[in-house]
This record gives C-alpha cells, structure tokens and sequence, in this order.
C-alpha cells in the first residue's frame, strides 16, 4: 500500500477516532502550529513546523511514514525525486486534513506558507522554523488582500515574467502551442490565468458598471464638487474611462 | 490576443493605474451625496482588492500583444507581488479564480458560466466545480 493509500485510508476513520487520538497527548494541534498569534519566542522559533505537522499526524493515528525524514522527504523532493508528486501529496495532506476538520488553515496558500518554502520553479523544501506575525508583517496596503493567493518567492516573479514573456512572445500569443516542456508548461499555465483571471475581472466590472448612468453621475460629481469645495476632477476623469469601457463592452456584446 | 482584447487589457491597466486611493477617497466622500456613487466605490473598491494581480496580468498580456516591447513596461509586472510557484499548478491557478469571483459574496451565472470550463479545463469534475462555487 503506497503512501497516498495509506493516507487516505487513515484518514477515512471518524472524526471521533481523530479526536480521540489527539486527546490528552503532548503533541502540538494542528491548529496551533497554523495559529501565527504566539510563535515569537523561542520555543516556537526553533522548530520546523512541518515535524510538528508529523507528530500530530502520527498522534492521529494518520498512516504516515516511521520516521520523520522520509515524512519530509516525501512532502518536499517526492519518491524518486518527484517533485510534482511531493506536491500532490501536499495537496492530498491539505485536501484531507481539511475535510475531517484537523484544524488546517482556511486556504491551501495558508497551510503552504507556513510549512514549506519554494525554492526553485517545481521544488519546495520545509521551513526551517515558525515565523511569527511580527517577522511576517509588511506596512499595510490594499494589495495585502492578495497575499493569500500570492506567496513569498523573493527571486521568482520577475524571471517567471520575463520567461512568460519570451516564451508567449515567440508565438505571438498563441501560449499553448508552446506547451514542450515542463518549464513552458508552468509560464504557459501563469499566462493562461493572466487571461483568465483578467476575463473575470471583465465580467465583474462590466456588471458594475451596466448599473451606473454616467452621464447623471458625472453632471452630480461636478455640480457636488463645486458645492462642497472637492477636488472632483480625478473622479471625473475616471468615470469617464469607466464609461468608455462600458460602451465598448456595448459594442462587444 | 485580438484587438479589442488588448484595448479592454490596456483600459483595466489604466484604471488601476489612476491612484485608486484617492479615488477611493473622493468616492466615499460622494456617497450618500449622489446616487450612483456607491457603486463606484464598489468599482474603485474591485480594482483595490485586486490591484497587484491586475498589474500582473495586465503585464503578462501587454507583453503577449507587443512582444517587441518586453522589457519596456516591467512597471506592470510589480516585483513586491510575487506569484507563489505552487500556483503554477492550473487546479491551484483556477481555484484562484474561484477566491476571486467569490471575494464580493456573490458568484453571478456570468461568472459561473465562465468559470465551469476553465475549471473542468484544469483537471476538475463539473460537480467538483459546483462544490466550489458554494459560498458557505
């Protein structure tokens, strides 16, 4: 029985029988080692949270290998030096750990970034040690809500442009006739988000925006402006980009 | 990438280029004043929460429609937002989609209709798509 059987089996038993092999040990909860609140001192520091991750997982009885070297070999290079199979069974961790309630973080992102660390397009390796809010904390701004979805690869994005670009270039946006490899599979797949992800936010402003009758709008945010002393003239000039981008979509349609 | 694609792309990357937050400012300064101001707070509002994955996007398909000029305007592509590798994964990059289309509370037919074959696309099953779409 291979690992993800194994897993899957484990994790097949009841709710009850997890919560009762948890119970009254020492082991960290899974939930604590996702819980970013107290991992300033030490103690927590010095840790990798993916071993803490290991112990609560043997504690609840999941089918995972005897030693904890194999447990992270398996997450980070896979068997045989797989890496997409590390990353499916990360995904199959989560996905698990997440239907019997385990205590797993909201979002796979979540779960990822406090375990593992990327170090290379396909290849994770484990945190080396908790990382607490004040370490994870970055001056407030609104791209902040993105941060769930993006990650924290300090070296990747402008390369993975770059490569996207070089790569989608050459066929003249034709992205999946360049699928030959695994390299320009990944810029391939990043350039159809990009197109899709820009399509959504399409739909979404076009729904926007079929509600608002500029012409009305523009006349009010003039006439208030100059009632009240506001500087409105950026305002109008956006509403006017916005009510161009709605005839257009008129026209599309 | 045809014509119109590309004018919609270059139109989204001038409305994130516009300070949002000033406009966002002035917005809600107008709301309660005039009545369609609230739903432009609300436009203003989709372009904050998405900024940096527009710039992103908007790049890569800048890029793809003028490949000559790769390299001229890397102000799309913003190097503090970096794009977490796992996600090359195209589940990953599609469940992405799904956060993003749920992020307003409301997932429209348009939307769904959208999404449905990008999912089924990526590797998931129909029912597996509609599971996702759920917002609990």
């Amino acid at each position: 029985m291979g690992f993800l059987d194994g897993l899957l089996d484990s994790v097949n038993k009841t709710a009850s029988d997890i919560a009762s092999g948890i119970s009254g040990k020492q082991e960290p909860s899974i939930s604590s080692i996702f819980d970013n609140s107290n991992k300033a001192d030490s103690c927590w520091t010095s840790r990798k949270p993916l071993y803490d991750l290991y112990v609560s997982l043997r504690a609840m009885n999941f089918n995972v290998p005897n030693d904890y070297d194999s447990f992270e070999r398996m997450l980070t290079v896979g068997e045989k030096n797989n890496e997409a199979a590390a990353a499916q069974c990360r995904h199959k961790i989560y996905e698990e750990m997440v239907t019997k309630k385990c205590g797993a973080p909201n979002t796979y992102s979540a779960f990822y970034s406090v375990l593992f660390e990327p170090i290379s397009k396909t290849a994770s390796r484990a945190k080396s040690h908790y990382i607490s809010d004040v370490q994870q904390s970055k001056p407030a701004d609104a791209s902040q809500s993105n941060q769930s979805f993006f990650g924290s690869l300090s070296d990747s994005i402008s390369k993975a442009v770059d490569d996207v670009a070089s790569t989608i270039g050459d066929v003249a946006g034709d992205v999946a006739k360049t699928v030959s490899d695994a390299a320009s599979v990944a810029t391939s797949t990043i350039g159809q988000w990009a197109d899709d992800f820009l399509g959504l936010i399409v739909i979404k402003l076009r729904e926007l925006v079929g509600q608002i009758d500029f012409n009305q709008t523009i006349a009010d945010v003039e006439k208030v402006g100059k009632e009240k002393d506001i500087d409105v003239a950026p305002m109008v000039k956006f509403l006017k980009q916005l009510q161009d981008f709605a005839a257009n979509g008129q026209e599309n349609k | 990438m045809d014509k119109k694609t590309s004018d919609v792309v270059f139109q989204i990357a001038d409305f994130v280029e516009n300070d949002l937050d000033t406009l966002l400012e002035i917005a809600l300064a107008l709301v309660g004043l005039i009545p369609g101001m609230s739903m432009v707070a609300k436009i203003i509002d989709l372009l904050v929460k998405h900024r940096s994955k527009i710039m992103l996007a908007a790049g890569l398909a800048k890029k793809v429609s003028s490949p000559t000029t790769a390299g001229e305007d890397d102000e799309f592509a913003n190097s503090e937002e970096q794009l977490c590798l796992e996600q090359s994964d195209p589940k990953e990059l599609f469940l992405s989609l799904v956060e993003d289309a749920k992020a307003d509370g409301v997932v429209t037919d348009e939307e769904r209709e959208y999404l449905i074959p990008r999912g089924l696309r990526a590797g998931y099953s129909l029912k597996e798509i509609e599971q996702m779409l759920v917002i609990k």
